[in-house]
């Protein structure tokens, strides 16, 4: 390569542009900085200072939100910044604030340090955000893993308790392998492409916009497609779609709470953000083999999901397996957008109202949960809407926009996207998905009424055990966010303009 | 297919063989004998009766010492190459050093965060 | 010595594709059928080494060097996943004193 060619890749490096993920950066640094040179009794202020970080950063992004620079590379073709990547920067600041909450409600009841909690929170945001933007596979690749790897000791952080570390490990085992076969599907388009020479200059089946032409010219090149499945096979475990998700009951269950959430919306949405970014950017002319694959996972897990969510009583697991199939339907709006260009926009409105009611609900379980983290099945949630009403409330509205019911958030979200798929006459795919709706109703209500009704158990003899006491209720940091939760989720199923003016172009 | 080219392996194999097994028949030839006493044929350890496992356990320090390692040494990869086009970059006007600075100043960091969290000590 | 390796026979690409093909197969079946939590730790870095091989081989035969510097970030990731990984699986023998999978089922419904 020619040092003139070396300048002008140089040229194209325009930091400021990449802003947001650079502070995130430093911010992460800053927090161990002050770890070290400060003494351990002002430690509490450091979950402010990481919030006060992601907080300004998000109010720097949504200020700048106009200013986006549609389709231009930089960096060398490594970054391409776009709107949908402007999107997902939002998204993912939002739901890391959020992530910060839940984490000063949890780690204090264990024993373990918490500075580096936060520090491997921002540079999990950061790499996401990179990932969302990114435009050749070794910065896919390297942001992924660098998310995945924060993940691996997020999820183990409880190593005082042998069950998160023991979800840590087979999150590890699992991540780790579909890494490799992602890795594996990276370099077999690497030679599947080859060496391409377009103008003087040299490019490769790493960049985008070379596998796209490569694609488009060669159709059925076999080498390449099945490169391009194995990609897509590591990005749906990321998302848990249905041969791929015998990692999300049980790291679900072990993981602390502020992670479990993380995992469920902050994961998940960076699975649906590559999965866009990937079929309708890199992969677009495979459209004949993808949408049958896609289809057939969409369907598979659906079904899986709702039907596994029904025994569940842990409410962690429920999530999890709920969770599942959210990820389906989000995949019949992937599958849609092929032939429906706005069904890309439906997925990301779904996937916001899926982080109002997730966060919401996962704010319950934290307090629920009490002082021992101990409070996650079914039972103990009796004679919480009597006790504590408040948090009653909030649960009653988050599970019921998760399942769908007509005036919240989480319906308006499902109608878009069945809507897409209607439009894209995906008839089949939208039976499956309306009666997995029908079935989740049944669990989702289940632990509803296990907060609102009354179930009499006659006392078991000999074992009068003291019912449990419900844990203290929120401070008014905690009230005012899952009030602010409810409310947008509450607001969010009667006008829609602010959040679908937005995301779906007209 | 030529098998000279695999000669050096040849060579290399016979060597190590020659030579281990060499110096195994020299120790069976020439070495002193015990008199088939099992007390006298144990390894000497301090001329009492040895006691316990042959597999004793590593600290568990030695993994800490042993990953930290691995974390650093894989860094220098991206030092050489930098090395390489240092100059090139420089007479180019293309920002090099600072980048590298800023890596490096990670690293340091990182390092620094561990002797103050105490990873490094050994004996605790 | 030189002039002796310098004659080493040729091979395609073929044959590193089909070696690295075999690495990753044994490493993929050696995740799923081994009980051992440290020999499927093996088994995970013989696929990213397998991927590498393939790699360096489309690299040379392709006549680019960006596979080249890919390896560079691979290695560095799969040091980093050997760290956490080799952490989590101290921590976890510290406190169940097993390192076998069958054994590790605390998290079930």
């Amino acid at each position: 390569m020619s040092t003139e060619l070396l300048k002008a890749v140089a040229a194209s490096n325009e930091w400021w542009a990449l802003g947001p993920e650079i502070i995130l950066a430093c911010a992460a640094l800053g927090l161990l900085v002050l770890e070290l040179v400060t003494p351990k009794a002002q430690h509490r202020f450091i979950p402010h200072a990481a919030g006060m970080a992601l907080a300004v950063v998000l109010a720097g992004v949504a200020l700048n939100f106009g200013k986006i620079w549609d389709g231009e590379e930089l960096f060398g073709g490594l970054i391409r910044l776009s709107m949908p990547g402007q999107v997902a920067r939002v998204f993912f600041l939002l739901s890391s604030l959020l992530v910060c909450f839940l984490a000063t409600v949890c780690l204090p009841r264990a024993r373990v340090p918490r500075v580096e909690f936060y520090h491997l929170l921002l540079v999990v945001t950061a790499a996401l955000m990179l990932l969302a933007q990114s435009n050749h596979f070794v910065m896919f690749f390297v942001a992924l893993e660098t998310v995945t790897i924060g993940f691996y000791i997020l999820v183990s952080y409880y190593r005082e308790r042998a069950s998160s570390l023991e979800a840590g490990l087979k999150y590890l085992v699992l991540g780790a392998l579909s890494s490799a076969i992602l890795l594996f599907g990276i370099v077999l388009l690497y030679g599947a492409v080859g060496r391409v020479e377009a103008g003087g200059v040299v490019h490769t089946g790493f960049e985008f916009g070379t596998v796209l032409t490569f694609l488009r010219e060669n159709p059925g090149n076999f080498l390449a497609t099945a490169g391009a499945l194995l990609v897509i096979g590591g990005v749906a475990f990321k998302i848990g779609a249905f041969p791929f998700q015998i990692w999300v009951p049980d790291v679900y269950q072990g993981a602390p709470t502020p992670v479990t959430a993380f995992l469920a919306v902050s994961s998940k949405a960076a699975g649906f953000a590559v999965l866009l970014l990937l079929v309708h950017g890199a992969f677009a002319p495979l459209a004949g083999v993808l949408v049958p694959v896609l289809s057939l996972l969409a369907a598979a897990t659906i079904i899986f999901g709702n039907l596994s969510a029904l025994t569940q009583r842990n409410t962690k697991r429920l999530m999890g397996l709920s969770g599942v199939a959210h990820a389906g339907y989000l995949l019949i709006g992937v599958v849609a957008s092929f032939t429906v260009p706005w069904a890309a926009g439906a997925v990301w409105f779904y996937l916001f109202t899926y982080l109002l009611a997730s966060m919401a609900v996962f704010g319950v379980m934290a307090y629920v949960a009490g002082p021992d983290d101990s409070g996650e099945e079914l039972d103990h949630y009796a004679r919480l809407a009597r006790e504590r009403p408040f948090l009653g409330a909030v649960l009653a509205v988050g599970v019921g926009s998760l399942a769908g019911i007509p005036p919240l958030a989480g319906f308006m979200g499902k109608l878009l996207l069945f809507v897409a798929a209607f439009h894209a006459q995906l008839y089949g795919l939208l039976a499956v998905a309306v009666v997995g709706v029908v079935i989740s109703i049944f669990y989702y209500f289940g632990w509803i009424k296990a907060a609102w009704f009354e179930i009499w158990t006659p006392p078991a003899a000999g074992t009068d055990s003291p019912a449990r006491p419900l844990p203290a209720g929120p401070k008014w940091v905690g009230v005012a966010a899952l009030a602010l939760l409810t409310f947008a989720t509450v607001l969010l199923g009667f006008f829609q303009a602010p959040l679908s003016g937005w995301l779906l172009p007209r | 297919m030529s098998y000279a080219a695999y000669l050096p392996f040849l060579v290399q194999i016979v060597l190590a063989a020659g030579i281990t097994g060499g110096v195994i028949l020299a120790s069976q030839l020439l070495g002193q004998r015990a008199l088939g006493s099992k007390i006298k044929d144990a390894a000497y350890e301090c001329g009492i009766l040895s006691d316990g496992s042959t597999h004793t356990r590593f600290s568990v320090k030695f993994y800490v010492t042993a990953m930290l390692f691995i974390l650093f040494d894989i860094e220098v990869v991206f030092l050489i190459p930098w090395t390489f086009v240092y100059r090139d970059f420089l007479a180019q006007n293309i920002a090099i050093l600072s980048p590298m600075l800023f890596f490096l100043f990670v690293l340091v960091l990182g390092l620094f965060y561990e002797v103050k969290k105490g990873a490094l000590e050994w004996e605790k | 010595m030189i002039p002796l390796l310098a004659a080493a026979p040729a091979y395609g690409l073929p044959s590193y594709l089909f070696v690295s093909a075999l690495l990753f197969a044994i490493g993929f079946f050696g995740v799923l059928l081994r009980k051992n939590t440290l020999v499927i730790y093996m088994c995970l870095e013989l696929m990213l080494l397998a991927s590498t091989l393939a790699l360096v081989a489309f690299s040379k035969f392709n006549g680019t060097l960006d596979g080249n510097v890919f390896v560079f970030f691979i290695l560095t990731i799969a040091a980093a996943e050997v760290a956490v990984g080799l952490a989590i699986i101290v921590a976890l023998f510290r406190k169940r004193h097993t390192i076998q999978v069958e054994e590790l089922n605390q998290l079930k419904h």
